[in-house]
């Protein structure tokens, strides 16, 4: 029996506040943030030349700004993904999104064409041929699922692993560890797992806000005891797995 | 169990001049703001090409029974896999075709007793030009209004565009699935990304979608606030920079996925878990014992229930669904099985209709303030084909009912000679030498006057009111 924990259910009214009041007006954007910094010359949005102390200098335009429409992943391209980038539980099955909890590693796939396959788009190939890959409320909210049963697998299998070396999901920390050069280690390994990309050398913005995410869940988890990893330090990986896993940077390429 | 039903089973498989004198001159938005109350639309769609003769268009079995004429009924061969017409014969003198008292409408033997019995609430356009005899066309033409590019869907479909009509009004919040598509093809050209077709295709499907995130992997509240925090900040920062389209889409879906993942609309679709709630939506039914129905009852029963609750429980401003589907019968299947699946859609549609009729809202129906669409691909052939089936035809058929819209009231006709389309007189409906041909652009217009929503999107296929359709 589905049921809502009031305790943990998702506070709706602050999610609609901000969706419909923060807006993005805080963010910085567009070729500001993909300009390298450098000592001796500034980047501009133009790409224009600057005057600098060792005198004029043409500057090379920012990287331009993709123009290909973005895709959503595909049901298969999401059915193939998930357990490369969950990897294997601690008995060696792979983690994927299963029915039953996911705590049966030989339960149904989701991703499977006689469970969600349909839902999130996937063609029959009776009425329909092609896939509709749109990421709308089924699609988001399903994902919503997905994510937190295969971060919860993931987190518990790294808990149980022997070899510290197999970890997946805390491969470049330890199970105790909330050093701050260790929590930025693994959150570059895992902007890179996730995404697909390394993220930029020194400050950057979106490993800042994981850090963020990652003490934030752990110092709740600390304060109130009743998270849902063993420990606090692995609640923290746990959500910031779901957040990353929630991302449309991770769906949309 | 008297009302055990499995998920799967219990939908499984299901897989758009006079109105706006009605309405005083009303802009959509103005009419809901003095009643707080947006327009629905559900558009009921019978996949494959129906056979109209049967349903909403019939010739007397009598007076067509020569095999060999441009017209040929054939209603006793048709009984071959719906016994039931051989009692429609009976009763109607041999010619299957039953008249409605009050309004003098017909219907062919396939249609239930159940929808004839509404005949005063509908609206039956007939001799409709289809244009096309590509099952994807005609559907798609019939989803939009506007006449596909190729075999791709040109705009949006009836219910994206009634859905975006209806966001942004007032203080209230958008419904959480504001265009609910069952078991169908949905359309989002240029318009809200937030109010594009959520497709399910069964139960299960459903269940998915309203029910509650599992609790062993829930969020304490402040990881949960820094989770929607940090999408915030993605959402707003580079990826939709890149002006993509895809990611404006995952945004706008974030809040309506937040609604779904309370499980709060789960009470108005669990209907395993709440057998009252089941026995009064079955009653428009006619039914008593949802587990003793046939499969195929069981999804266009399912599908049918399903829009209901979607409208009634203000889940969705629209509802687009397919009641039946295997209707493209070119062989013997068209005796052993068309006239049997039109009749379980038409009853779904009778169900439908008779909810919407009976479920009050506020001073008066839900029907009152809900357009009801019911069309397919195109029509059948009026005579058999050598191997004992139809092939397809352009001149059509639809229903309509609801909101503003004429009650017991027949606009357009086919010839007798060839069943073709009609030139109408749009204000009388009746057939007129110098009127208009009904097209599927025409009868979008229609509607959407009837709802009191603008129709400039279709300004392109040259649409043309008919005010026949609507209440003076």
């Amino acid at each position: 029996m589905r049921s809502v924990n009031s305790r943990h259910a998702t506070p709706l009214g602050s999610l609609a506040l901000a969706l419909l009041l923060a807006g993005c007006g805080t963010t910085t954007t567009g070729a500001e943030d993909e300009g390298v910094a450098s000592d001796t010359t500034t980047t501009g949005d133009d790409g224009a030349t600057e005057e600098t102390e060792e005198g004029p200098s043409i500057t090379p335009s920012p990287p331009p700004t993709k123009s290909r429409v973005g895709k959503r992943m595909t049901v298969a391209q999401l059915r193939a993904s998930m357990p490369v980038i969950a990897g294997p539980d601690d008995e060696g099955f792979p983690i994927t999104w299963r029915a039953n909890s996911g705590t049966n590693p030989t339960g149904t796939e989701m991703f499977a064409s006689n469970k969600l396959g349909p839902a999130l788009g996937d063609p029959d190939y009776i009425e329909r041929v092609e896939e509709a890959a749109i990421p709308n409320a089924l699609y988001v909210k399903l994902m919503d699922d997905m994510a937190r049963q295969v971060c919860t697998n993931m987190a518990e299998a790294d808990r149980k692993r022997v070899d510290t070396d197999a970890r997946v999901l805390l491969r470049d920390t330890t199970l105790e560890s909330i050093e701050p050069a260790d929590v930025e280690a693994n959150l570059r390994y895992l902007h890179l797992r996730f995404f697909g990309e390394r993220p930029r050398a020194g400050e950057d913005p979106t490993i800042e806000a994981l850090e963020n995410l990652f003490f934030t869940a752990h110092d709740e988890a600390v304060t109130n005891d009743d998270q849902v990893a063993k420990t606090p330090v692995l609640e923290g990986w746990r959500v910031v797995c779901i957040a990353m896993m929630k991302s449309p940077e991770f769906h949309i390429y | 169990m008297p009302h055990h039903i499995s998920r799967r089973n219990l939908l499984g498989g299901f897989g758009a001049a006079a109105g706006v004198l009605s309405l005083g001159g009303l802009s959509l938005r103005q009419t809901m703001a003095a009643d707080g109350k947006a327009p629905l639309v559900v558009q009921v769609t019978f996949s494959g090409g129906w056979d109209t003769q049967l349903t909403l268009d019939p010739r007397s079995n009598i007076d067509f029974a020569d095999p060999e004429g441009t017209i040929y009924p054939a209603y006793d061969l048709a009984a071959t896999g719906d016994p039931l017409i051989l009692d429609a014969l009976a009763d109607t003198n041999g010619t299957g075709v039953f008249t409605d008292g009050p309004s003098g409408m017909t219907f062919g033997p396939s249609i239930p007793a159940s929808l004839r019995a509404m005949a005063s609430d509908l609206c039956l356009v007939r001799g409709v030009d289809m244009g096309t005899l590509t099952h994807a066309v005609g559907k798609r033409y019939f989803l939009t209004g506007k006449f596909p590019r190729g075999l791709s869907a040109n705009g949006s479909s009836l219910g994206t565009r009634v859905a975006y009509e209806g966001l942004g009004t007032g203080s209230r919040m958008p419904p959480a699935i504001p265009n609910l598509v069952i078991g169908m093809e949905t359309y989002n050209e240029g318009l809200d990304a937030s109010i594009s077709g959520v497709a399910i295709s069964d139960f299960e499907d459903m269940e998915d979608l309203v029910n509650a995130l599992r609790p062993e992997t829930l969020l304490a509240p402040g990881a949960a606030e820094a989770v929607e925090a940090y999408l915030d900040r993605v959402t707003c920062g580079e990826l939709r920079a890149d002006g993509a389209k895809k990611v404006t889409t995952f945004e706008a879906s974030r809040l309506s996925a937040a609604i779904l993942s309370s499980g709060a609309l789960w009470s108005s679709f669990d209907l395993e878990g709440n057998p009252d709630l089941l026995a009064g939506l079955l009653s428009h039914f006619g039914v008593a014992d949802f587990a003793s129905l046939d499969s195929q009852r069981k999804k266009s029963y399912g599908a049918a229930m399903l829009a209901c609750q979607a409208l009634a429980s203000g889940t969705s401003h629209a509802v687009s669904l397919e009641v039946v589907d295997g209707l493209d019968t070119h062989d013997e299947e068209w005796q052993t099985e068309h006239s049997a699946n039109l009749r379980v859609g038409f009853e779904a549609v009778a169900g439908l209709l008779s909810f919407l009729k009976n479920t009050p809202d506020g001073s008066g129906v839900l029907l009152d303030r809900t357009v009801v669409l019911v069309t397919s691909d195109f029509a059948r052939e009026p005579k058999l084909n050598p191997r004992g089936g139809r092939d397809h035809h352009l001149a059509s058929s639809c229903l309509v009912a609801g909101m503003n819209i004429q009650g017991g009231k027949v606009v357009g006709a086919t010839t007798d000679d060839t069943f073709g389309s009609m030139t109408i007189d749009p204000r009388s409906g009746s057939p007129s030498g110098r009127g208009m041909l009904i097209r599927p652009t025409d009868i979008h217009a229609t509607v959407l006057e009837a709802m009191g929503l603008g129709w400039d999107h279709l300004g392109n296929q040259t649409p043309q009111l008919i005010p026949a359709m609507l209440k003076a």
